[in-house]
């Protein structure tokens, strides 16, 4: 069956600046996929491109099989959550729902948006208008909205930026279940590995506009392997390291060494080793420690 | 393309568009003020009434268009609510000539028409003794307020910006009409180019000279009936050709 999401050498840009260079991605079709990187990675133009709202310069974007900005059906059962959620506020959410369900086709726009609202959790806070809810229930408003297509396919930029630490966990749960339940393919985007690797089977990482990494999260922490050192002389042992090729990083109490993956933990070892031997460096502990985004990203 | 779909995305665009009160606010105003007008002054011809109650009428809808309409389209541009229209599986055609409709149009007749109506009940009798001229100077006048308006959302979709939008149309009319001003007070005659250059600018003024006037020489010529229509074209045009192909939010 053909991926529900594909690019292929995709290139955008924003006059001189290149926010997509060469992008190819498949999105696997019923799975969650996590889109990682840092601001101005290009995330945004991305999800933006797969929906057709900005053209892209080259390449070719498969969005359920068709160009989605040539064909407007291709978005027909895609749902969209924004970055900052927003909704007409001349109406209700719930009129606005019911509005928005007939522009998706729905033969009965009030079973649906009643759906759609018990599904986002949104009950009781439907009759507001958009601007009178908290941030949190305008994530759910913007959920919501996104389920009335009926969809297929979920894609979610950013859905939990703005949020406090425990409506992150409860809309990303909800975005899990929807997974589940629905059986959606759902694409997300987010800043901290940690969030993204928790409910993602396959991890994008984008920085710079360049794909950086396509695969799981496993794969994507072996690839990111980092070590911290402590030692009794670290700003020396930093720049023999850097003579030998690695990239480190150096804070008061221990060195960060960012390695290309876990194959290199030998040679660092032995490389440690000879220096220590050499140099008169007490080694005190060597950690490999799960590297958050930043870290991988500084790697490169 | 389901027309169930556009009219969905028109009606949840109208309801941003006609949201109270400042639409039923200015279309009170101008309607009482029409029907006083209608009252206390005396008309000898349905054009003159016509061009009476209209003028400020147009100043009104012209107001409308700049601070609402066009810059409800900057507005959808910069709260983001466009990315929305624009993930709806609505083509970029349908959704460039639904904001028209919802944007120019709609509000357009309303504010020009209730009016013209309002004065029509009140002058009944004298309306009736040629109702079709009331009907064409209506009907010019509307045509002005979507040139004007057409305009403005051209200025909206490249600004993006909603204060910008509403000095640079503002200016746009203001502009428009005191260049309208001085090329009739420099003009040589009534009968040289640059006098009707001055009077096509306003549309409803080159429909009320063919109505109103009986000497040949002072008729107008057809580029000065073609002048304000092509413009209101290619402004709404551009509008929808930009907003299908170009444009990005």
């Amino acid at each position: 069956m053909r991926a529900p999401i594909i690019l292929e050498n995709v290139t955008k840009t924003y006059g001189n600046k290149k926010a997509l260079l060469n992008v190819s991605i498949t999105v696997k079709e019923k799975k969650i996929t996590g889109l990682l990187g840092p601001n101005g990675s290009g995330k945004t133009t991305m999800i933006k491109i797969i929906l057709g709202i900005i053209r892209k310069d080259t390449g070719k974007v498969l969005l359920r099989g068709t160009d989605p900005f040539k064909d407007p059906r291709a978005r027909e059962h895609v749902g969209y959550i924004p970055e900052r959620p927003e909704l007409p506020n001349s109406m209700p959410v719930r009129e606005v729902l019911i509005t928005a369900a007939r522009i998706y086709g729905s033969t009965s726009p009030k079973d649906t948006v009643d759906e759609a609202i018990s599904l986002a959790g949104l009950s009781g806070n439907e009759w507001k208008r958009f601007k009178e809810l908290s941030a949190g229930l305008k994530q759910r408003a913007a959920i919501a909205h996104a389920l009335i297509s009926n969809p297929d396919i979920l894609i979610a930029d950013e859905p939990t930026s703005n949020l406090d630490p425990i409506e992150r966990v409860r809309i990303l749960d909800l975005l899990v279940d929807l997974n589940r339940k629905e059986n959606l393919t759902l694409l997300f985007t987010g800043h901290v590995l940690a969030e993204v690797s928790r409910i993602a089977e396959d991890i994008i990482v984008l920085r710079n506009g360049k794909l950086l990494f396509q695969g799981s999260p496993r794969n994507l922490m072996d690839i990111a392997s980092i070590v911290a050192i402590r030692a009794n002389d670290l700003v020396r042992l930093s720049k023999l390291l850097e003579e030998q090729g690695f990239k480190t990083r150096y804070t008061p109490f221990s060195l960060t060494v960012y390695l290309s993956g876990r194959e290199e933990i030998p040679r660092l070892m032995k490389v440690l080793g000879i220096l220590a031997g050499r140099h008169g460096i007490d080694i005190y502990s060597i950690d490999t420690v799960e590297a958050s985004l930043e870290e991988m990203l500084r790697r490169e | 393309m389901s027309l169930r779909r556009i009219s969905g995305l028109l009606s949840l665009d109208l309801s941003d568009t006609i949201r109270p009160p400042l639409l039923y606010f200015m279309v009170f105003v101008i309607t009482l003020l029409s029907v006083v007008l209608a009252y206390v002054q005396l008309f000898s011809t349905t054009e003159s009434l016509a061009m009476n109650i209209l003028r400020p009428t147009l100043l009104a809808t012209a107001l409308f268009l700049a601070l609402r309409g066009a810059s409800g389209i900057s507005q959808l541009i910069s709260n983001r609510v466009m990315e929305v229209y624009l993930s709806y599986p609505v083509s970029r055609l349908s959704i460039a000539i639904v904001l028209y409709i919802s944007r120019v149009v709609v509000p357009s007749i309303l504010l020009i028409t209730i009016p013209l109506l309002a004065a029509g009940i009140v002058l009944g009798p004298l309306i009736m003794q040629e109702p079709s001229n009331y009907i064409l100077m209506g009907v010019s006048f509307l045509v002005q307020a979507l040139f004007y308006g057409s305009v403005f959302i051209l200025i909206a979709l490249i600004a993006k910006s909603t204060g910008t939008t509403s000095i640079l149309s503002l200016l746009f009319y203001f502009s428009y009409n005191i260049i309208a001003l001085i090329l009739s007070s420099v003009s040589s005659s009534v009968t040289s180019t640059m006098f009707r250059l001055a009077q096509a600018m306003s549309f409803y003024m080159t429909v009320y000279n063919s109505l109103t006037t009986n000497i040949e020489a002072l008729r107008p010529y057809l580029w000065e009936y073609l002048l304000v229509p092509l413009l209101t074209l290619l402004s709404a045009l551009a509008f929808i050709l930009i907003l299908s192909r170009r444009f990005e939010p």
